[in-house]
């Protein structure tokens, strides 16, 4: 394919894959966020009517426990009660008489009929006037609290009162008519069982009094002194539930919250419905069995007012009714944004692959044409044609830049022509110069030759070892130099010969004694090693001995850290008790004074009864009996005296016994102050030995590095003797062949190399063998003259050991020196 | 007034007299001679008046004689304090009041209790004292304070 319809076309293939992913890739996203924000707007919805719904229906049961406490409804109830015996045997109806059939208003309005009191009969029924008392004062209450209405019932169920005077009105909850209905079964759920404290609820059902609405009651008992004496009965206000579960702010056009009972009919009437609901439409779904708790459940329900819908369910319960509260939004009108979202963007891909293929093809005909017209020049230069002509010479690019190779190529190939003819004509000239040097080069060939035998043969001479060959007869002049250097060169290879010779018998005596020499070296150096690992091994314990004192160091600071508190808190506790004996001395202070003032009192009641006992005795007969009471007076102020004496007493003993607590207090507080000193002078001290401790460990890890190095250098001396000593078996064997060699020359005035260099080299070898084994036996004769030499000098490593032995000094350390030491004297 | 008060004594059976210290000693007095018993208040000194008279004091607008009981029967002198008592006694018709250490009790004593005085001291010191009672292990000094007083009225003359 041509580049000029493949830039463009990658062009538009690069825009459609880019563009394509990123609108999937968003798409996605959007719909999976539009989707969340939907979920959540329903969750909270649903959340906030169940709330709603609970509070109210709570308010509900207060009102109507709050109602039944009400002495009101209590006296209206026997009132009416009382008044139900004198309306004949067809009370009920002549009470529809009186209040339905004959009431003014119609129906719906009926409660606003206070009396069926004619005021111009002269004989009133009581229970007329009964009616005229109480109804508007319940009317109020019914109208404030929005019930659909209120009724009063005797314990035989008879319907003594309503309110809003409904068909149920004046009938009986026990009769076949109401017996199975909502209020019927309100009713015998109280009475029945006897609920005297909690409101009783009917769920919503078909009430025929009510033309079959459905309708839900709640009733509470009335309770007196004796016990349950009647019930009170209230419709449920299906208004304000309507009010609450209709409010479809923030749920679109399709969506509502609607309210359903256990088998998931609705019991509000659906806002977007135009006929009612109540009772006859179902949302059919598994989700309304599954919502009966507290948490809110999502999903989908199809079907409901034809219509695919998300939905959130929660339950609602309430005294036994089971409903459930769910928000529902179309999903097609959830997903209408999806839609618009997913043109526009695709709206935008489009443009932007239109203006993508429109540029790319304007950009490729701008290349593609010159190169066109290049290739057309190329193929014609490739023929041979150089005559062309190149268009575009100056353009800056790369076009540019291969015209000018083109043109590069045609000069090129101009000039190769015009080459080709030069080097034709040089070619003969040459040929003819080359014969002529041919001829005079074979006559010297011939005389050379002659020289070169009489070499070669005296070559083959000396290559068979013969070093006595000389070349007497002269070669031609100009090779005649080549013989008289080889005389010379024979002859002086004859001299050197002989002197290796020699100095092979030298070297096989030095070599000797320079193995015997490496063996012993390698002995001590053994030696060394082990003498320095027990070193080390020893430097460890040392190490690990002075870090647990350390640890210990540390462990007795902590603790003189903790008594240190202990007594700055008893200083305090010493101060608190000082201050507290204070406070004693004050109060004993107070005590005193007070006793002082009974003592007073009781030296002045004493001179009192003094006084009556003398003015007793004076009236003789008749103050016989006064004197008696003056007498008994002196003793109890006689006494009192004797008891404030006494008090006095120990309060001046418990002040001393006060002073004397403050004196032991404060030596107490000053003995722990002088402890806290001394416990501050133990901390200084262990302080110090921790410090010491720590530097012994610092000397002890630089000690260990030392030995180590020496350790090292130990194994890098032991590596150096073997190599040592391979070298010298080495070089033993190098003079035996060296000697063997020199042996095959046959030497003019030979002094031929002895024989014995062979025999040392063999037995210094066995020796070297038998050496190691029994190292101690043999060495010493050899290398006793270097022991002498070296041994004075002390070895540094000894010297500490010998010190560390002396600190740490112990039976075993002790030994383990004196065997060292033996190695050394070994050594 | 004496003579009811001895009469008192010779007639009933029975002596009822008040009781008061003098440092260690133990005196008393005939309880129908006493008119009151006060505590101790300062006394307004006379003039060149004896040692045991220590002045007057104001007794509900009559003013009456104060003597040191200590002094006036040759005892060492006793420092009055808070705890002293002045007996107002009536002697002939007259309020007088005698400063003893501390009043110490009423007691009813049987006539035959009384003793009398040992005969070792001239007439008038023995004159004030009328007898003897023993109580309780505790001798008491009966006074006779018609004797005190005459005998102070000699001594003044």
């Amino acid at each position: 394919m041509l580049i000029s319809r493949k830039l463009p076309l990658a062009a538009a293939l690069l825009t459609i894959m880019s563009i394509g992913v990123s609108s999937v890739v968003s798409l996605q996203i959007g719909s999976s966020a539009v989707n969340e924000k939907i979920v959540e707007k329903l969750e909270a919805v649903v959340d906030g009517r169940r709330n709603q719904l609970e509070t109210f229906l709570a308010n509900l049961q207060q009102d109507l426990t709050a109602t039944s406490q009400n002495n009101l409804m209590r006296m209206a109830l026997e009132s009416f009660k009382y008044d139900w015996g004198f309306l004949g045997n067809d009370v009920t109806n002549e009470l529809k008489r009186r209040y339905i059939t004959d009431n003014p208003f119609p129906e719906g309005e009926r409660q606003k009929y206070d009396t069926a009191k004619d005021p111009d009969v002269a004989k009133v029924s009581s229970y007329d006037q009964t009616h005229e008392r109480y109804h508007a004062q319940l009317r109020e209450m019914t109208e404030s609290r929005g019930w659909e209405d209120f009724y009063l019932v005797d314990m035989s169920g008879n319907v003594i009162y309503s309110v809003n005077k409904n068909n149920d009105y004046a009938g009986n909850l026990r009769s076949e008519a109401l017996k199975d209905t909502g209020i019927g079964r309100v009713f015998e759920g109280i009475v029945g069982a006897n609920v005297t404290d909690s409101t009783v609820f009917a769920d919503y059902t078909a009430y025929p009094a009510a033309d079959g609405r459905p309708v839900a009651f709640m009733g509470h008992a009335l309770n007196s002194q004796m016990g349950m004496v009647g019930v009170i009965i209230i419709r449920v206000p299906s208004g304000k539930i309507a009010d609450i579960i209709s409010n479809t702010s923030g749920l679109g056009e399709t969506g509502e919250t609607v309210l359903l009972n256990s088998q998931g009919y609705l019991i509000s009437d659906s806002v977007r419905t135009p006929e009612n609901d109540k009772l006859t439409v179902k949302v059919d779904s598994d989700l309304v069995a599954q919502a009966n708790g507290s948490a809110v459940i999502v999903g989908t329900v199809d079907g409901y007012r034809n219509m695919e819908a998300d939905v959130a369910m929660t339950g609602v319960k309430f005294d036994g009714a089971d409903w459930t509260v769910a928000a529902l939004i179309d999903q097609r009108e959830a997903g209408a944004s999806m839609v618009m979202m997913r043109n526009a963007i695709l709206g935008i891909a489009l443009l932007l692959l239109l203006g993508a293929i429109a540029v790319s093809t304007w950009f490729s005909r701008s290349m593609t044409k010159p190169i066109e017209s290049l290739v057309e020049n190329m193929r014609r230069l490739a023929e041979g044609d150089t005559s062309i002509e190149l268009a575009g010479e100056n353009r800056k690019d790369e076009i540019g830049e291969m015209v000018r190779s083109v043109a590069v190529f045609r000069n090129a190939a101009i000039e190769k022509v015009a080459l080709e003819r030069e080097a034709d004509e040089t070619r003969t000239q040459t040929e003819k110069r080359r014969q002529d040097r041919e001829t005079a080069k074979a006559e010297e060939t011939a005389r050379m030759q002659q020289a070169v035998d009489a070499l070669a043969n005296g070559l083959h001479k000396l290559s068979e070892g013969d070093l006595t060959i000389r070349l007497n007869e002269p070669f031609i002049e100009s090779l005649d130099r080549l013989r008289v250097d080889f005389n010379a060169s024979v002859e002086k290879l004859n001299a050197t010969l002989s002197d290796v010779s020699e100095n092979i018998l030298g070297i096989n005596g030095d070599t000797g004694e320079l193995r015997a020499a490496a063996d012993d070296l390698s002995r001590r150096t053994e030696q060394q090693a082990a003498s320095l690992e027990e070193t080390s091994a020893a430097l460890d314990e040392i190490t690990a001995t002075v870090k647990n004192s350390s640890q210990r160091a540390d462990e007795a600071t902590s603790k003189v850290a903790e008594a240190k508190q202990s007594t700055e808190t008893s200083s305090k506790v010493v101060a608190e008790a000082i201050h507290a004996m204070g406070r004693i001395e004050d109060a004993s202070g107070e005590i005193s004074k007070i006793i002082n003032v009974i003592d007073e009192i009781a030296f002045q009641t004493n001179l009192l009864a003094l006084n009556a006992g003398v003015e007793a005795a004076r009236a003789g007969e008749a103050g016989k009996g006064f004197a008696v009471v003056a007498q008994e007076v002196r003793e109890l102020a006689q006494r009192s005296a004797t008891a404030a004496k006494d008090i006095k007493g120990l309060i001046n003993k418990s002040g001393e016994e006060v002073k004397s607590g403050v004196t032991l207090v404060r030596e107490t507080g000053e003995a722990l102050s002088l402890i806290a000193e001394h416990v501050s002078a133990i901390n200084d001290q262990i302080n110090s030995i921790a410090t010491a401790a720590r530097e012994q460990a610092n000397g002890l890890t630089e000690i260990n590095s030392a030995v180590n190095q020496m350790d090292q250098v130990t194994q890098q001396n032991a590596a150096m003797v073997e190599e040592t000593t391979a070298v010298t078996h080495r070089l033993t064997s190098g003079a035996a062949s060296l000697e063997g060699l020199v042996r095959q020359f046959n030497l003019t005035g030979s002094r031929s190399a002895s024989v014995p260099v062979h025999a040392t080299a063999s037995g210094s070898a066995k020796q070297t063998a038998s050496h190691r084994p029994a190292a101690g036996a043999n060495g010493p004769a050899s290398v006793s003259a270097s022991t002498a030499g070296s041994r004075p000098v002390q070895s540094p490593a000894r010297n500490m050991l010998k010190t560390v032995a002396s600190a740490f000094g112990v039976g075993k350390s002790n030994n383990s020196t004196a065997a060292s030491q033996d190695d050394w004297e070994e050594f | 007034m004496q003579e009811s008060a001895n009469n008192n004594v010779a007639n009933s059976g029975y002596l009822e007299i008040i009781s008061f210290h003098l440092g260690k000693q133990v005196f008393c007095v005939n309880i129908m001679s006493v008119r009151e018993i006060r505590g101790w208040a300062p006394s307004t000194t006379l003039p060149h008046s004896p040692p045991h008279v220590l002045g007057v004091i104001n007794l509900r607008g009559s003013v009456i004689p104060v003597i040191d009981m200590a002094i006036r029967l040759g005892l060492p002198a006793i420092k009055p304090t808070e705890r002293s008592a002045i007996i107002v006694t009536n002697i002939a018709g007259k309020l007088v009041g005698l400063l003893v250490e501390n009043v110490s009790d009423m007691i009813t004593v049987n006539n035959a209790d009384l003793q009398p005085a040992p005969d070792v001291l001239p007439a008038a010191e023995r004159a004030l004292t009328r007898a003897i009672i023993p109580v309780d292990e505790q001798m008491i000094c009966y006074l006779d304070l018609d004797a005190l007083f005459s005998t102070d009225e000699e001594l003044a003359a």
